[in-house]
């Protein structure tokens, strides 16, 4: 049989248009069986007791506790920490890569930085436990190395690579000639960067932003094995921290199916989803406010 | 009378290969000067030289003088970023920034230095009033550049080179965007502007050459062949290749 190229092009569109909604469906059909297994744990738990609960401790030998909040304390500790050190140094690695490194440089950094990427996080966990834990013990004087901290510091190591690679391309969109207009202008390098060409790029940069912490949200070995995983209510950076992910990891093998601790894993999930859309469509918003306005 | 800009004995190579092969040419104040010839024959490397924008392309290679004042701009003491205030341009495709048409034109104050919020909004409509753009925007200045249609994008990029008060004034094919209305109000604005600025602008239009310059140079293949009055350049050049060029022989 043959299409003609109008044939072609409609089963092309109709091809398409399936892959975008299973994906949509592949979606919401997460999110209902997490809500839908999720919803089984309140039978047992109350809301109030779930969502603002400071204790999570479902294994307990007395009264177990369903307080989600320090594994959402944990999880926000952790992922704003990492973004806090991986969004400078990544927009500005990348600012450098697009706008100052000479060839030679950039032959070397861009390759390794695309390694980076494709290390296991079960790799960056153990580099986690072996070097970087005693060497923030050693510097904070601590105890103990395996806390918040460790595993900010590990995240943002993960989310370095795609934050980079996202913005320079960002960066590099930029037309040249809003850098000529600049500089026509009598500004040097510095400034055109800082208030012309990154502006600019702020939609993409914001895109950078929204997927290194997309990735952080997410991560689990690597916090599971490195940021000392006690599930207590988190004191600040130092203390060893179980977020969401590495509670989900854990827990779900060790528990029985269909218990009260089983579904309210689910209902954890649930919540990260809920974190994970918001960050989204938050970041989406905000990109297109910044490719229309300014 | 001592000629704002003079060029002397100007080579640019980019790598290996001559652009530009012994430029002179001077340029008076308070006048317009159009460069013309064939495409690729320099024009537009000519007056990138004079605000060193080729500073940028570490290929280029200059040699000769270009004298600001009796000041070689080429010079390696020179600092570039005040050259550049000095020697403001106009590029061929409007690129306004993209940010409000306000900021626009306070973008090369500010980085000058001029922060005060009530000095800045006068510039900005001094500039914009010159441009005459007012009162078209005035009521939206706040407005992204990037919604203004192209005619009003290239008079925006004009205040946003005069509102540093430049001395110099480049213009390259600031019309070939652009349909004949936004074309006939940029060529009133340049007849204005003259009395301020030395204005060199590029053009592949005869007819516009000739309605705004006073002084139009004729370049080919990297020389300079003919430089004089507009009217005698195109009534009664002196040498072949000019002739056969402004009659529309070859272009
Ligand atoms: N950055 C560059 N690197 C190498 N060669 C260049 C560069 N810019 C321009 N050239 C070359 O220099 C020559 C002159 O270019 P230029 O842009 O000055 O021409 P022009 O007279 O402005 O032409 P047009 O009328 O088409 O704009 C051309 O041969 C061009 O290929
Ligand atoms: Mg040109």
């Amino acid at each position: 049989m043959r299409l003609t190229a109008h044939q072609s092009d409609r089963l092309a569109a109709l091809v398409f248009q399936w892959a975008g909604w299973l994906s949509v469906v592949v979606l919401f059909g997460i999110f209902a069986m997490l809500v839908w297994n999720g919803a089984k744990a309140f039978t047992d738990i109350s809301l109030a007791e779930f969502f603002f609960g400071t204790v999570w401790n479902p294994a307990a030998f007395g009264e177990a506790r369903y307080g989600i909040l320090p594994l959402v304390a944990s999880t926000l500790l952790v992922t704003t920490g990492a973004m806090l050190m991986a969004v400078p140094l990544g927009i500005g690695t990348a600012a450098y890569l697009a706008e100052v490194a000479p060839p030679r440089v950039y032959n070397a950094l861009k390759p390794a930085i695309e390694l980076l990427a494709g290390v296991p996080s079960v790799a960056i966990g153990f580099i986690g436990i072996t070097v970087v834990a005693p060497a923030i013990a050693k510097i904070f004087g601590l105890s103990n190395g395996l806390n918040a901290l460790n595993g900010s510091v590990l995240l943002a190591v993960m989310a370095l690579p795609t934050i980079i690679t996202v913005a320079e391309d960002a960066i590099r969109a930029v037309p040249q000639s809003f850098r000529e207009a600049s500089f026509a202008l009598g500004a040097n390098r510095p400034v055109t960067l800082w208030r012309v060409t990154l502006p600019a790029a702020m939609s993409g940069i914001l895109a950078a932003v929204m997927l290194g912490l997309g990735r952080a949200l997410g991560e689990t070995m690597t916090v599971l094995m490195a940021a000392g995983n006690a599930s207590a209510f988190p004191s600040g950076f130092f203390a060893p921290v179980r977020t969401m992910t590495a509670a989900i990891a854990i827990e779900l093998g060790e528990t029985a199916q269909g218990t009260t601790h089983y579904f309210s894993l689910f209902a954890v999930g649930a919540v990260l989803f809920g974190i994970s859309l918001l960050v989204n469509i938050l970041s989406e918003k905000i990109a297109r406010r910044f490719r229309y306005k300014i | 009378m001592q000629a704002k800009l003079k060029i002397q004995n100007l080579h640019l190579h980019f790598g290996k290969k001559e652009i530009l092969k012994g430029i002179s040419l001077e340029m008076p104040d308070n006048a317009i000067t159009a460069l013309i010839g064939p495409s690729g024959c320099g024009k537009s490397t000519l007056l990138r030289s004079i605000n060193r924008m080729h500073d940028l392309n570490p290929n280029a290679h200059l040699s000769g003088q270009i004298m600001l004042d009796g000041k070689n701009i080429l010079g390696k003491t020179q600092d570039v970023t005040s050259i550049r205030r000095r020697v403001g341009m106009v590029f061929q495709k409007p690129n306004p920034f993209p940010k409000s048409i306000f900021e626009n034109v306070a973008y090369g104050l500010k980085i000058n230095g001029e922060h005060h919020p009530q000095r800045l909004r006068e510039q900005v409509e001094k500039a914009l009033r010159e441009s005459f753009l007012w009162e078209e925007v005035h009521d939206q200045l706040d407005k992204s550049a990037l919604e203004l249609s192209g005619g009003q994008q290239q008079r925006l990029c004009i205040a946003r080179a005069i509102a540093v008060e430049p001395e110099v004034l480049l213009m390259d094919e600031p019309c070939s965007a652009l349909d004949p209305i936004s074309t006939d109000k940029i060529e009133q604005l340049m007849l204005r502007l003259r009395e301020r600025f030395c204005i060199v602008i590029v053009t592949h239009n005869m007819q516009q050459a000739q309605r705004v310059a006073d002084f139009t140079a004729f370049m080919y293949l990297g020389d300079l062949i003919e430089h004089n009055r507009t009217s005698d350049i195109f009534n009664n050049p002196q040498q072949e290749l000019t002739r056969n060029y402004v009659s529309g022989i070859f272009g």
